[in-house]
C-alpha cells in the first residue's frame, strides 16, 4: 500500500498567499467597470435631531455630478436593521448620530460624488444629544428609539442569595471597557450592476452576502432571487463587515436602479471611522462570593453596552457577553443582567470576540482581585474552579467532551515558567516587570440565539478533467478560510490540494448558510463538505469499481487516486473524473451542516447557550516604565484548545492576529469622539500596534477534539483575540502594584498608578 | 492644481516669482503633504516639486560645521556615518523617526519647515543651535532655526524664498535625543528633547549644557532655566528639575494631557542628565 499524507493537521501554504503578496489580488477598489458611476453618502452633522429640510440643489453645481437620492427614492422598505427593525437605509426624519446616512450622491467621479454630497444641505431641529451610557440612562423622554434600552438578556441560575450567604468573602469590582475601531486596511465598499432583466448583481467587501442580499431586495421590493451578492477578496474585516456593507450596497442599489449603471461606493478612511461600528464599549460590575479556599461559590454581574445609535447586532453581542459573563469556571449560582443602551455616537456591532474580550477582561481582572484577596496565586485560583468534562457552564450547559481549558492553563503557565516569574516580580529600578494570566471560553457558532440560521453549505464539484471547484456560503476574509477548506475537501476526496479552486462565495451558488462570523468557517463548512462527501465519495467508489473491475467496499480514494486495497490496482482521479461523466453519473454534491437543536431558555438563560466552547488561556510578560508609564509586552503564551488544528501554521497565524488585536485594545488603541465626532480617525492618531509593538508570540495548541467538529476542530478566529487584553491588564496590575481596571492602559493611567 | 518640477535653482526662483504666494505650495517628501491632502485640506493652485533639483540635498563636511541640504532624506541622514559620530542626537532622531518608508522619502528641509511642535530633527537642530540658510530673489541670508520658526507651521520664508540648507556647527560635547511616542514605530511624538553636554567626569558636572525640548509648547524650546541652573553643577538635579516649568507651556490633546508631558518630561530628563552626569 503506498504511503498516505493526510491533509488534515498539515501546514499547507496558504493558497491566497502568492497572489497577494505579488499585489495581483484583485480588491473591490481595483475594479472598474464600463460605464461606471460613484456614490458617496450624504450624511448627518449633528448628533441628535429631526431633519426639517434638505436641499440637494448646490450639488447639482459640481462638474459630473448626475443625482442625488433620499429617502422618498426607496421604492421598496426603508430599513436595514439586521436583528431589531430600528435603522433606517435612509434618515428621513430623526437623525441619531453624526454619520446618520440622509442620501446618496451619485456622479460620474469618486471625487465629484464627495464633493456634492458635501453640498447637500440639510436643516436640522437639534435635541440635546446622549453622548455616554451614563447619560443615556437617565432620559426620561426624548429618547433615541421607542426606549434609550436596545435590549436586555439574563442569565438566572441557582440562588444568589444563599450563595452570598455561604460565601466567606464577598468581593466587588468595576471594569470598564472602550470602543475598539476595526481598521480593516480595506475601507467599506461595493459595486452594483444593475442587469438588464431586471436582476442586480452585487460585488463587495462582505462577510454576509445573505444579510446584503436580503438588504438590497428590501429597499428596492424586489425578490431575493433577482439579487446576487458575490463576495470579493476581503482586505481585513474583523467583523466591521458583517451588517456594515447591508446598508453600502442597498444604498448603492438604488443609485443603480435610477441610474442604470454600475455604482461604485468606497468609504474613503475618515468617514469609515465615523459612520461605521465598532467594538461595543461595556461597563461592568461584578460582585462574587467565594469560600476562603478560593472556590466559586455565587456572581452577580451586571452589564451594560454602549450600543451606539442603532441597534446593529448589539443584541446578540450582549447575549454572547452575557453567556460567558463568568468565564471558564464552575459557579453554581449566578445572575447576570446584560442591558445595550443607545446613545447618539457610532453604533457598536460586531467585531472579533463579540462581547467576549468585554467580559473576559470583566471575569479575569475579577479573578485577580479574589487571587489579591485571598492571597491565592492566580493560576492555582483558576485551577480549582475551571470547568472540566461532566461539569456545567454557568448557563448549566453540562460539558461532555472537548473541554481543554485546564490543559490550556496548564500548559500555558509551565512554557512561561509561572511560578518563577510571578514571584520574581520585585524589581524596583526604572522598568517593572509583571506577568498575568487571563482564561476564556467562546461558544462556537451562533449558539441558541441565532440557532435557526446556524446551518451552512459546501458544493464539490468535478470537472472532467479531474480538477475540482468548492463552492462554499461564508467568507474569506483574511484569516486562511479558502486554505482550510481546501485542506478537508482534498482530504475526503483523497486528491491534492492543488486540484481545488475555492470560488468566491455568491448567493447564486449554495443555499443560504448564514453570516460569515463567530469563528464557524471551520466548523460549518468543514462539517458541510463532509456531508457532501458521503454523497460523492460512494459515487467516486462506484466509478473506480466498475473500472477497476472489483468491489466498490475496496476502493479507497487517496494519493490522487482511487486504489483497489486488495490488488493495489489504481486507476488516477483525472481517468476517475471522465468516466464519472462519460457513465453519467453524479459530478457534483451539495452537502448541507446544521448545529444541532439546543436546549435553552431564553427566559432564564439557562441551558445550552452554544452546542461547544473553544478555550484560550493567555499569559503576559510586560515591562513597564516607571518614567513615562509605557507599557511594552515581552511575550505573550497563547495556549487554545481548538479541538484539532486542521492547518497549524494559519492557526499560528490567526493567533499571533488575534495578540496583536488584544494588545491594541490594552494599550494603544484610544478612540476618541468630541462632541460625537470622532477625533482618532486615522492610523496617525487611532495607534494600532506595528510589528515593532506587537510581542514574541508562542501558541500552544491543545487538541482535544470535539466530537461534532470536522476531525475534531473547533473554531479559533475570535478566541485568538480574547484574553490577550485581560492577560496584560493582570500583568501590569502586579507591575504596578494597582489595579488596572480599565482600557486602555495609556501611559498617563500606568504611570499615574504608579504614584 | 498645476504640477511643477523645476530642475535648477535659478529656474525655481524664476518660477516662485511668477506664483502667486498665496497660492503655491512645495512638495518635498511630501509624508506630510500628501496625508494633509487625504484628509480634506483644500489643494493648491500651484504644487512646485523640488525634487529635481540635485544641488538641495547632500551633507557636506565644512571644517567647523557641516551642511545639510534640505532636500537630504532622513534615511540619508541616519546612514551618514558623519552625523552618527559627531551629531548622535540627530542620528537617534533620524533612527527613531516615523518608520522605514517615511524616512525614505521624508526630507530634513521638509521636517523644518513643516515646524510642527513635534517635529523629531527639530530638538536636536535647536540643540546644536543651527543655522538654516534661506534663498530668494533678494539673495541669501541665514537665521537661527529657532528664529526660522514662529509657531506650529509658521516659518520666517519670505514669498517666494526657499529653504536651502542647515548648517551645523560640529558639537563641542555629547548629546543625546529622547522621543516618547505612543508606539514603538510611526508615532507623533509625545514630548521629545536633545541634550548636548560637556561634562567634566572627574567633578562630574555640567560644563556646559543645552536642552531643547519639543512638543511642550508651539514650538521647540531652550530649557535655559534648567540648564542655567546646572552650568558648572550637577547635583541636586531632582530638586530643580520643576525649572523645566518655567520654559514649557503644554496642550491637551489626543495624545496626552499637559500635566502628563510635564511630568513625563521631567522624570525622563532627570534621570537622562543624572546618567550623564554620572557615568560618561
Amino acid at each position: 500500500m503506498s504511503k498516505y499524507q493526510s491533509q488534515i493537521g498539515r501546514s499547507l501554504p496558504r493558497v491566497d498567499a502568492a497572489d497577494k503578496v505579488a499585489g495581483r489580488t484583485r480588491y473591490l477598489t481595483d475594479i472598474y467597470l464600463d460605464r461606471m458611476v460613484y456614490a458617496y453618502p450624504i450624511y448627518s452633522t449633528i448628533s441628535f435631531g429631526t431633519i426639517v429640510a434638505i436641499d440637494p440643489a448646490p450639488a447639482a453645481a459640481v462638474p459630473g455630478f448626475i443625482t442625488t437620492l433620499l429617502a422618498l427614492d426607496i421604492p421598496g422598505e426603508n430599513q436595514v436593521g439586521v436583528i431589531i427593525d430600528d435603522q433606517p437605509l435612509l434618515a428621513a426624519e430623526t437623525v441619531r448620530f453624526k454619520g446618520d446616512v440622509i442620501g446618496v450622491a451619485v456622479a460620474e467621479t469618486e471625487s465629484a460624488a464627495h464633493r456634492a454630497a458635501q453640498l447637500v444641505q440639510v436643516q436640522y431641529v437639534e435635541e440635546q444629544p446622549y453622548l455616554s451610557i451614563d447619560v443615556s440612562k437617565t432620559a426620561q423622554s426624548k429618547y433615541i428609539h421607542s426606549s434609550n434600552i436596545a435590549c436586555t438578556h439574563r442569565v438566572d441560575r441557582g440562588d444568589i442569595s444563599q450563595g452570598f450567604a455561604a460565601a466567606d468573602r464577598i468581593i466587588e469590582a468595576d471594569l470598564v471597557t472602550p470602543y475598539q475601531e476595526h481598521y480593516y486596511l480595506e475601507p467599506q465598499g461595493c459595486i452594483v450592476v444593475p442587469e438588464t432583466d431586471g436582476r442586480y448583481t452585487v460585488y463587495g467587501s462582505i462577510q454576509c452576502i445573505y444579510y446584503v442580499q436580503k438588504a438590497v431586495a428590501r429597499a428596492l421590493g424586489i425578490p431575493f432571487s433577482k439579487v446576487t451578492v458575490i463576495q470579493t477578496p476581503i482586505g481585513g474585516a474583523f467583523g466591521g463587515k458583517e451588517d456594515v456593507p447591508s446598508e453600502l450596497c442597498a444604498r448603492s442599489a438604488l443609485a443603480a436602479r435610477v441610474v442604470g449603471r454600475p455604482v461604485k461606493m468606497v468609504y474613503r478612511r475618515h468617514d469609515d471611522a465615523q459612520l461605521t461600528s465598532k467594538r461595543h464599549p461595556f461597563q461592568m460590575h461584578y460582585k462574587i462570593g467565594v469560600t476562603n479556599d478560593g472556590r466559586l461559590l455565587v456572581a452577580e454581574i451586571n452589564l451594560v453596552e454602549n450600543a451606539g445609535a442603532y441597534a446593529t447586532l448589539s443584541s446578540v453581542v450582549s447575549y454572547r457577553a452575557a453567556m460567558q459573563a463568568m468565564g471558564p469556571y464552575v459557579i453554581p449560582n449566578i445572575k447576570v443582567l446584560s442591558t445595550a443602551y443607545y446613545t447618539n455616537l457610532p453604533p457598536a456591532g460586531a467585531f472579533r470576540g463579540f462581547g467576549s474580550p468585554q467580559a473576559t477582561f470583566g471575569h479575569e481582572r475579577v479573578m485577580d482581585h479574589i487571587a489579591d484577596q485571598l492571597g491565592i496565586d492566580p493560576v492555582e485560583l483558576r485551577l480549582k474552579n475551571v470547568l472540566r468534562p461532566g461539569d456545567m457552564t454557568l448557563t448549566g450547559h453540562q460539558l461532555k467532551a472537548s473541554v481543554g481549558i485546564e490543559a490550556t492553563i496548564k500548559q500555558a503557565a509551565d512554557a512561561a515558567d509561572w511560578v518563577n516569574r510571578r514571584r520574581k516580580n520585585t524589581s524596583n529600578g526604572r522598568y517593572r516587570f509583571g506577568i498575568g494570566i487571563a482564561a476564556s471560553h467562546y461558544g462556537n457558532c451562533l449558539g441558541a440565539a441565532g440557532w435557526a440560521m446556524d446551518g451552512a453549505a459546501a458544493k464539490i464539484q468535478i470537472r472532467r478533467d479531474g480538477s475540482v471547484t468548492l463552492a462554499y456560503g461564508l467568507s474569506e476574509m483574511g484569516q486562511g478560510a479558502n486554505t482550510v477548506i481546501t485542506q478537508m475537501a482534498a482530504e475526503v476526496l483523497g486528491i491534492a490540494p492543488e486540484r481545488i479552486i475555492v470560488l468566491d462565495p455568491s448567493t447564486d451558488l449554495v443555499p443560504d448558510s448564514g453570516p460569515g462570523v463567530a469563528s464557524r468557517n471551520v466548523v460549518m463548512t468543514g462539517n458541510a463538505i463532509r456531508n457532501a462527501a458521503s454523497q460523492i465519495v460512494p459515487v467516486l467508489k462506484s466509478a473506480a469499481a466498475e473500472m477497476l473491475e472489483t468491489d466498490p467496499d475496496r476502493i479507497e480514494l487517496r494519493n490522487d487516486s482511487a486504489e483497489d486495497t486488495d490488488s493495489g490496482n489504481a486507476v488516477n482521479f483525472n481517468d476517475l473524473a471522465n468516466h464519472l461523466f462519460i457513465s453519467n453519473r453524479p459530478m457534483d454534491s451539495l452537502g448541507w451542516w446544521h448545529v444541532p437543536a439546543l436546549k435553552y431558555d431564553p427566559e432564564t438563560g439557562v441551558g445550552e447557550a452554544y452546542f461547544t466552547y473553544s478555550y484560550s488561556t493567555h499569559i503576559a510578560l510586560v515591562k513597564v516604565d516607571s518614567l513615562t508609564g509605557l507599557v511594552q509586552v515581552e511575550k505573550i503564551w497563547a495556549a487554545h484548545d481548538i479541538g484539532r488544528a486542521i492547518n497549524p501554521a494559519g492557526l499560528e497565524g490567526q493567533v499571533e492576529g488575534g495578540v496583536a488585536q488584544g494588545i491594541g485594545w490594552a494599550l494603544t488603541e484610544h478612540f476618541q469622539t468630541k462632541n460625537g465626532s470622532v477625533i482618532t480617525p486615522n492610523l496617525s492618531t487611532y495607534l494600532v500596534p506595528t510589528t515593532a509593538d506587537v510581542s514574541q508570540v508562542q501558541t500552544i495548541l491543545v487538541e482535544d477534539p470535539e466530537p461534532l467538529g470536522p476531525w475534531g476542530a473547533k473554531g479559533i478566529g475570535e478566541p485568538a483575540v480574547i484574553p490577550t487584553a485581560a492577560a496584560i491588564a493582570n500583568a501590569v496590575s502586579q507591575a504596578v502594584g494597582a489595579p488596572m481596571d480599565s482600557l486602555p492602559m495609556t501611559p498617563e493611567i500606568v504611570l499615574n498608578a504608579l504614584d | 492644481m498645476k504640477y511643477y518640477r523645476p530642475v535648477s535653482e535659478p529656474e525655481l526662483l524664476d518660477l516662485l516669482g511668477t506664483l502667486d504666494q498665496s497660492n503655491y505650495t512645495l512638495l518635498a517628501g511630501g509624508t506630510d503633504l500628501m496625508p494633509r491632502f487625504e484628509s480634506g485640506m483644500e489643494l493648491p493652485l500651484h504644487l512646485v516639486d523640488l525634487k529635481g533639483i540635485d544641488c538641495f540635498s547632500g551633507i557636506n563636511d565644512r571644517g567647523d560645521n557641516i551642511e545639510i541640504g534640505s532636500l537630504t532624506t532622513i534615511d540619508a541622514l541616519r546612514k551618514s556615518d558623519l552625523i552618527h559620530q559627531s551629531f548622535q542626537a540627530l542620528w537617534q532622531a533620524t533612527d527613531q523617526f516615523a518608520a522605514t518608508q517615511i524616512r525614505n522619502r521624508a526630507t530634513i528641509g521638509g521636517n523644518i519647515c513643516n515646524a510642527s511642535p513635534a517635529g523629531d530633527t527639530l530638538p536636536p537642530l535647536y540643540a546644536y543651535q543651527a543655522q538654516v540658510r534661506i534663498i530668494g530673489p533678494a539673495g541669501e541670508r541665514q537665521v537661527p532655526i529657532a528664529d526660522f520658526i514662529s509657531g506650529p507651521g509658521k516659518t520666517a520664508l519670505n514669498p517666494s524664498e526657499i529653504l536651502f540648507s542647515v548648517i551645523l556647527p560640529k558639537a563641542a560635547g555629547f548629546s543625546t535625543f529622547y522621543k516618547l511616542g505612543l508606539r514603538q514605530a510611526m508615532a507623533v511624538s509625545v514630548i521629545n528633547f536633545a541634550v548636548v553636554a560637556v561634562v567634566d567626569r572627574e567633578k562630574k558636572v555640567f560644563n556646559k549644557l543645552t536642552i531643547a525640548a519639543g512638543s511642550v509648547a508651539p514650538t521647540v524650546k531652550y530649557l535655559n532655566k534648567l540648564a542655567g541652573a546646572l552650568q558648572n553643577n550637577g547635583n541636586g538635579i531632582d530638586g530643580i528639575i520643576d525649572l523645566v516649568d518655567q520654559d514649557i507651556s503644554p496642550i491637551d490633546d489626543i495624545r496626552a494631557t499637559a500635566a502628563y508631558r510635564r511630568k513625563a518630561l521631567k522624570n525622563i530628563l532627570a534621570f537622562t542628565l543624572k546618567e550623564l552626569v554620572n557615568k560618561r
